[in-house]
């Protein structure tokens, strides 16, 4: 998900002040401010706005964070199940070209030396490593509630977009198939 | 939303905790090579070249959702941050799709302005129907003909045989076609700059 708003929790160092305070302030007060400012930017609709807006996200974050590094941690995780290869491609009736079943990476020629800096440890936004689920009687949605739905083989899930715009992440699977849900 | 496994192995996919060219990046737990979300594409490491394949996904309200998929689960992780923004497509706001190698691009205003729209991805036809905050994008040809659809007092109709199609499934629920599905089109929503900087070969629907 290419969000301007979600770009700005993307910024690294805020990214690690955001994660930290979030466990201890449970309040979600923390999570408003950098999306306020991401609000603004996405009415200015502009690039220049978005790289001096960034500019002093930096500078506010490097605060926080000089003054809140003592005991700061990213949230837990909890223990990555275990991976094994798909034994078999499950067939699917709805659509078979654009099939989940048969597992279609690609290869791509690229020789291009992409710079990527690393600020920060991995996972510092953490992601969801074990969905949980319920029924939809059991839903704790409202109606309007936006949610990033995917469905085949009679299978269905909903991954609600206001828990994805937090945890960016979620590694899961759908009727047999391991799904990687991002934003 | 991807398919995560190379060559069949599944891999798990943490947060890199870096941006590279303004959007999320992933690294794979086996290798810790880098990944381009847009892209889907690792770009650096062991792993540099390997795409995994985009499954068709949808953005939906929780009420449209259920009630076209009335078996749906719903994930509960993370939901103390329920209800805190209420999502709303952006002027800028764009569908991707990707098909054999091209791009297309609508706004969301644009598509729900026309009620539906005949399009094609490159030379893919396909069919775009938003509304309700609601994108589902479908290739419109089903067993070897194209139909084409337009809108009938708010019902979706194909023009070919008049049956009636749900644009939430897909699916006809009237008429000849009764039972026929559309395949939907894998593709991702974006800032229309964010997109093109990813995909700047992208064709535009433009009204």
């Amino acid at each position: 998900m290419l969000d301007l708003s979600a770009v700005m929790i993307h910024d690294p160092f805020f990214a690690y002040v955001h994660c930290s305070l979030k466990s201890d302030l449970r309040t979600g007060c923390v999570l408003i401010i950098p999306f306020g400012i991401a609000r603004y930017i996405d009415a200015r609709r502009g690039r220049i706005y978005f790289a001096l807006m960034r500019a002093i996200t930096w500078i506010f974050s490097l605060s926080i964070f000089l003054s809140a590094c003592e005991g700061v941690a990213p949230g837990d995780v909890g223990p990555i199940p275990e991976m094994t290869p798909s034994p078999t491609e499950p067939v699917n009736s709805l659509d078979d070209e654009i099939d989940p079943g048969a597992s279609r990476n690609k290869r791509v020629d690229d020789e291009t030396d992409y710079r990527v800096g690393r600020h920060l440890p991995l996972d510092a936004i953490p992601p969801i490593y074990n969905p949980v689920f319920v029924p939809a009687e059991q839903s704790p949605l409202v109606a309007d509630e936006l949610i990033l739905g995917v469905a085949w083989d009679g299978e269905a899930k909903a991954y609600p977009i206001s828990v994805l715009r937090i945890r960016e992440m979620v590694n899961d699977e759908l009727a047999g198939i391991p799904t990687l849900v991002t934003w | 939303m991807h398919d995560r496994r190379i060559d069949g192995r599944t891999e798990v996919f943490g947060n890199a905790s870096t941006l590279f060219m303004t959007a999320m990046t992933w690294y794979d737990h086996r290798t810790e090579s880098i990944w381009s979300q847009p892209w889907g594409r690792a770009i650096q490491g062991e792993l540099k070249g390997i795409e995994l394949c985009l499954l068709p996904s949808q953005i939906a309200t929780w009420e449209s959702w259920v009630s076209a998929h009335p078996e749906t689960l719903v994930m509960t992780n993370g939901t103390e941050t329920l209800g805190l923004f209420r999502e709303r497509f952006d002027p800028d706001f764009v569908i991707g799709l990707l098909w054999d190698g091209q791009a297309s691009a609508y706004y969301y205003q644009d598509v729900e302005a026309a009620g539906v729209v005949n399009d094609a991805v490159g030379e893919e036809p396909v069919l775009v129907w938003a509304g309700d905050e609601r994108f589902h994008a479908y290739l419109r040809t089903l067993n070897g003909r194209v139909l084409t659809f337009e809108l009938s007092a708010g019902e979706l109709i194909d023009e070919q045989t008049g049956s009636v199609w749900d644009p939430a499934l897909g699916l006809a629920l009237e008429g000849p076609l009764q039972g026929e599905a559309l395949r939907p089109v894998p593709g991702s929503t974006a800032f229309d700059w964010a997109w093109l900087d990813f995909y700047p070969d992208t064709d535009f629907y433009s009204p």
